[in-house]
């Protein structure tokens, strides 16, 4: 902030160039408010001039819809980020040796991160509701989980099998001692 | 390469997998050059000793063992100079020398059609010139032989063979005419000599059967050495005299004159036939005892010049001579039986000869009186005087034999020594000599025929001053206290250090390597034997328990108790007493002793409980009542509250009985038993049996798949597994049997049968695992099955099941293993072709049972292979190696191959050493989890560790521990030198 200051004193700034930079943006998802307080740049058309849909969509083609797909966009990161998570599980194999449990690891910890981050990725859309974008974006993350357990599971790495529980699987006891002589 | 660990379950043995794998290759048992001799020791036995001569060309004894070994020992130091062990199943019956420098035996020797005699030509040296076997054996007798001309004659069955001396080719054969469906045996072959030297005539002793007729004829031929051509034949009387053809014994003078024997008819009669002559004299001993109390008389097989030495029965022993015509024998020299044990010996000097006395009191104490023989059979002088020995091993005064080796001094005289066979089977050499304390040197010979052994863990302290202290410290106090050790073992003289290093070898070490073997042998001896350097730390002789009973049989040996305060309990038993020894097992002191006029069955210890700090025997008697040791009312208590759950079984060669125990009724005896089951063995079979040890670790009731599902193991410790070897009738196919006992119940749980098959057989029970080997009469392919037991129970495994049942309750009975009702376990086997004849197989035993196990395999040409139990898993896929499914692969299944391959050398344990037929391999545990010792026993001594999936928890020997150590104290130093640096820098940096 200092470095912006210290550019902003030099050329030194006339009254208008200040007013100018004093830009306020809280207006602009007002609904109905496309025009209030501002102008539009010139050659700027916040429509696509589709003449088909022109009269119809004209009243939605909103900042909303902007909005909302740049939310869809943040609710299917997790699958693109996890791609090449996957790829690298992929050519390690199946087989628990320790580079493949670190790699695992590793996309255990980029999973559950991106779980944290649910409220964080989708704050910047606080005023439309992305309910919908948050449950899809946990549920392409629980996929990528289940691949993931799915993953350890092949590998041998989670107790799922009677064979990890065996310390619970009783002994049978023999009371009888018998001992044996030759005659 | 992976280790295959069986953790405690698939994810956790897969993680800890991954750690070993860093640390562990492929698990092989092979060793480095040097480290041969380093963890192991063997010991080469003779057996008993039977025979012995003392060849002039060598400062060597010659000593024969009637299990068939021929040895040169060492006269000074009583170290095998050479050693021969004749194929098993051959005897020596009689050993004789040829010359100064060739030696005879003769004995039988068993092949596929049956006994057959054999003889064999050595060097005093010990190289095996020729040998030849002879097809007929007369009424199991030991080929009779008789030596001169360049020739070996040798009689066996109805047949004399004249063999070339130095080729052993065979120079003519003579065969003794026989009644028409009767039978003859060529007991006794001499050679007439002539002036020169030479063999004037071969002389035949025959014994003839007729057919249909209970009446013996004892016939003569005289046979020309040369060509084998009959001379002369004369039918003896007195033939009715003799004893049975089996064990009827003649004696030759040494001048070759007079063949002798005992008649059976009077017992003071002696037949006497001189050579060539056509009567057998009857000569009458009573003018030598006068009384006939003295009978039975024995001939002793001693040859002396025309003289023969005989032993009444009270120990009087008389030498008589006989007139060259007359039938009055002349008393040379008599000798009065003494106190303590007495044995006979002769030695030939030139043209004299020695007769010794050696007398051996209570203590020990050995002492010898000498007697010279003219050529005539007269005697030169009186009895020497006594002269002592020194003390022999403390069992010679419950008897012994002798061979007395004669030899000529310069100024005229003889001197003497004694090589001494003692009853407890101990070799010992003995010199007359005034200030001899002991022996020159002694052989524990009875270690060649162990029975049993059981190991002891050396206490790693002198006294366990606390109960509940712990016999290995942890690893840190072991450590400083071993610096601490080192330290003042520097500052110690050469002798000093010696003697320290002697007490601490009989302390423990922190790995529990050190550990006493308590060996039992079939001579009423007890040997310990240090595990790490194989020496026998004492021997404890178990003498006749009572005047004139016969030697005892250790029945059984227990240990009670741990650590220094462990106590031994020997069973001593002969068939009508049995006595109950309370040893110490570190130093062989007898702390008590209880003498029972009773027959002993069977005898067993009680489990360990809390109630008392020692354990429980029961001890069964012929009567089947039930007595306890010790018998005080808090045992009979113990025993009483054990009753419900004690059984014992007893096998015989025709059946196994199973008994249970019921309260007494009388209130004398503890308890009584009771027959509850029995269980006839083939007929005409040999049976081995197996057991696994109650006292063994096992570490898992399951066994995990390479789909991480389980199979459970049909783990049951009253198993017995017993192999049967049944010959049939004539005609018929042998085969070989197994059994699978549940003794308690006395269920046949499993059997099964291979047709055309015969032995040897051996047989070994794991944890759930059953192997045997036996070998095929069709191809003689030495065979090894493998079975495994499993659970046959549908109970839910699934990981959800076991986490809602929750932990089982297992006082309830019916959580409880149930002998009468339990499924039969299912079984599934594998069987191998072996490479060589297997004589006795073993397993590993670990503290916990965690390593994965080793099969110990000792075969007949004595060397003792380990091999990975995989491969003898009943599990191995029949695929290709290359069509093994993940799976599989994962379980660590070897693939099914029907042969286990050739002796790879890596495998060999015992290296360079030969453990001479093998019989049994015992195993230990240490208190290492990676390693278990390793004892084969059979005519020798092998001990070394198995590591199965090799130290792990131990640090390898050539680990570098001075590196390690200079790595962490540069590292230590670098840390300190670079804070103190960076500190200086801050400090510089916040001033400037």
């Amino acid at each position: 902030a200092a470095a912006v200051g210290s550019h902003a004193t030099w050329p030194p700034a006339t009254m208008a160039e200040k007013a100018r930079k004093n830009w306020d943006f809280s207006g602009l998802d007002t609904q109905g408010s496309t025009k209030v307080g501002s102008e539009e740049p010139p050659g700027y058309r916040m429509t696509v001039d589709d003449s088909a849909a022109a009269g119809k969509s004209k009243a939605k083609s909103t900042n909303q819809d902007l909005l909302e797909k740049k939310a869809w966009e943040i609710a299917i990161a997790p699958i693109q980020s996890v791609g090449m998570n996957l790829f690298m599980l992929w050519m390690s194999g199946s087989s628990p040796g320790i580079f493949n449990v670190m790699i695992l690891g590793y996309c255990f910890t980029s999973i559950l991160g991106q779980f944290s981050r649910v409220n964080t990725a989708f704050l910047a859309f606080k005023t439309i509701d992305t309910t919908l974008q948050k449950l899809a974006y946990l549920a392409l993350c629980s996929v990528s989980l289940a691949y993931l357990l799915y993953h350890a599971s092949g590998m041998g790495l989670l107790p799922t099998a009677s064979g990890d529980w065996i310390a619970s699987i009783p002994n049978t006891e023999v009371l009888e001692i018998v001992s044996g002589s030759v005659k | 390469a992976r280790v295959r660990m069986a953790g405690r379950g698939a994810w956790g043995s897969r993680l800890s997998g991954v750690c070993v794998l860093l640390v562990c290759a492929w698990p092989a048992s092979c060793l480095y050059e040097d480290q041969a001799g380093k963890v192991d020791w063997s010991r080469a036995n003779v057996g008993r000793a039977a025979f012995a001569l003392f060849p002039s060309a060598q400062r060597e004894a010659v000593v024969a063992s009637a299990d068939g070994v021929v040895a040169g020992l060492d006269i000074q130091t009583g170290v095998t100079s050479w050693r021969r062990v004749l194929p098993d199943g051959e005897a020596v019956g009689r050993m004789i020398s040829v010359g100064d420098d060739l030696l005879v035996t003769l004995g039988t020797a068993r092949t596929a059609s049956g006994t057959v005699g054999s003889v064999r030509m050595w060097s005093v040296g010990g190289a095996l010139l020729w040998d030849a076997m002879l097809p007929e054996v007369g009424a199991g007798r030991s080929p009779a032989v008789a030596v001169g001309e360049g020739a070996i004659f040798v009689g066996s069955g109805t047949t004399v063979v004249a063999f070339h001396a130095a080729t052993g080719e065979e120079l003519w054969r003579w065969h003794a005419p026989t009644d028409k469906g009767g039978n003859a045996v060529i007991v006794q072959l001499a050679a007439k000599r002539t002036e020169a030297g030479g063999i004037a005539s071969l002389h035949t002793y025959v014994i003839q059967e007729r057919a249909g007729s209970t009446s013996r004829v004892l016939l003569t031929a005289s046979l020309a050495p040369t060509d084998g051509k009959q001379l002369d034949k004369h039918e003896l009387r007195h033939g009715d005299a003799l004893a049975p053809t089996a064990e009827v014994q003649f004696v030759l003078t040494s001048d070759a004159t007079k063949v002798m024997t005992l008649s059976v008819q009077s017992p003071t009669t002696i037949l006497v036939h001189t050579l060539g002559s056509s009567k057998l004299e009857a000569v009458s001993l009573s003018t030598v005892w006068p009384s006939e109390a003295a009978s039975p008389i024995v001939l002793l097989a001693n040859s002396l010049p025309s003289a023969a030495a005989l032993r009444a029965a009270d120990g009087t022993l008389a030498l008589i001579s006989f007139t060259r015509a007359g039938t009055v024998p002349t008393l040379v020299r008599s000798f009065s039986p003494q106190a303590g044990a007495q044995a006979f010996s002769s030695a030939s000097l030139a043209e004299s000869a020695i007769a010794a006395v050696a007398t051996a009191d209570s203590s020990g104490q050995v002492t010898l009186m000498t007697l010279k023989l003219r050529a005539d059979g007269s005697a030169d002088g009186e009895w020497s005087a006594t002269q002592p020995c020194g003390i022999a091993t403390s069992d010679v005064a419950h008897g012994f034999e002798f061979w007395l080796n004669a030899y000529a001094r310069k100024d005229g005289s003889y001197g003497s020594r004694l090589l001494i066979s003692s009853v407890g089977d101990a070799l010992q050499l003995m010199r007359p000599s005034t200030d001899a304390a002991q022996p020159v040197w002694v052989r524990e010979e009875s270690l060649a025929s162990v029975t049993a052994a059981t190991m002891v863990p050396l206490p790693a302290v002198p006294i366990d001053v606390d109960e509940g202290r712990p016999f290995f410290g942890l690893a840190l106090p072991s450590i400083i206290e071993g610096i601490q050790e080192k330290v003042a073992m520097l500052r110690l003289s050469a002798e000093e250090a010696a003697t320290k290093k002697k007490i601490q070898t009989m302390l423990g070490d922190a790995y529990g390597t050190r550990q006493v073997v308590l060996a039992t042998t079939a001579a009423s001896k007890l040997i310990a034997i240090h595990s790490a350097t194989g020496e026998i730390l004492w021997t404890y002789f178990v003498a006749p328990l009572a005047l004139g009973a016969p030697p005892p049989t250790i029945r059984a040996t227990f240990v009670d108790g741990s650590g220094a305060k462990a106590t031994l309990i020997m069973l001593a038993a002969d068939d009508a007493r049995y006595a109950v020894l309370t040893l110490n097992p570190f130093s062989g002191a007898v702390l008590a002793r209880r003498d029972e006029a009773k027959s002993l069955l069977h005898a067993a210890q009680l489990p360990h409980t809390h109630i008392s700090s020692h354990r429980v025997l029961y001890l069964v008697d012929s009567q089947l009542q039930v007595a306890v040791h010790p018998d005080t009312p808090a045992a009979r208590n113990e025993l009483a509250a054990n009753l419900q759950t004690t059984y014992f079984h007893l096998v015989s060669p025709t059946e196994v009985q199973g008994f249970g125990l019921l309260s007494a009724t009388d209130g004398v005896a503890a308890a009584r038993a009771t027959e509850r089951w029995a269980i006839a063995l083939p007929p005409g079979s040999r049976s081995k049996l197996s057991y696994f040890p109650h006292s063994a670790a096992v570490h898992s009731p399951t066994r995990t798949k390479g789909d991480r599902t389980v199979l459970h193991k049909y783990i049951n410790r009253n198993l017995v597994a017993i192999a049967s070897e049944v010959d049939t009738a004539p005609g018929g196919e042998p085969y070989v049997q197994v059994m699978l006992l549940d003794s308690v119940a006395g269920r046949v749980l499993y059997t099964t049968r291979h047709s055309a098959s015969t032995g040897p057989i051996s047989i070994l029970l794991g944890e759930n695992t059953i192997l045997y080997s036996y070998t095929s009469s069709t191809t003689a392919q030495p065979t090894l099955t493998s079975a495994e037991l499993f659970v046959n129970s549908s109970a839910a495994d699934d990981p959800l099941s076991l986490l809602l049942a929750g932990p089982m309750d297992t006082s309830l009975r019916k959580n409880q293993f149930d002998a009468f009702a339990a499924a039969p376990p299912k079984v599934q086997s594998q069987s191998y072709a072996y490479a060589t004849a297997v004589s006795a197989l073993g397993i590993t035993l670990t503290h916990k049972g965690i390593t994965p196990r080793q099969i110990l395999v000792g075969t007949a040409a004595g060397h003792l292979l380990a091999y990975d139990a995989r491969l003898f898993d009943p599990r191995r896929p029949f695929v290709h190696p290359s069509k093994m499914t993940a799976q599989d692969k994962e379980e660590g299944l070897v693939p099914y191959n029907p042969s286990l391959g050739g002796i790879n050398s890596l495998q060999v344990i015992s290296h360079r050493n030969t453990v001479a037929r093998p019989r049994t391999i015992v195993t230990a545990p240490t208190m290492l989890e990676s390693t278990s010792l390793v004892f084969a026993f059979g005519l020798d001594l092998f001990l070394t560790r198995a590591t199965p999936a090799r130290t792990f928890d131990m640090l390898g020997e050539d680990f570098n521990k001075v590196g390690l150590f200079g790595a962490t104290t540069a590292m230590a130093i670098a840390t300190v030198v670079s804070g103190w640096y960076v500190s200086r820098k801050e400090l510089a940096a916040a001033w400037a």
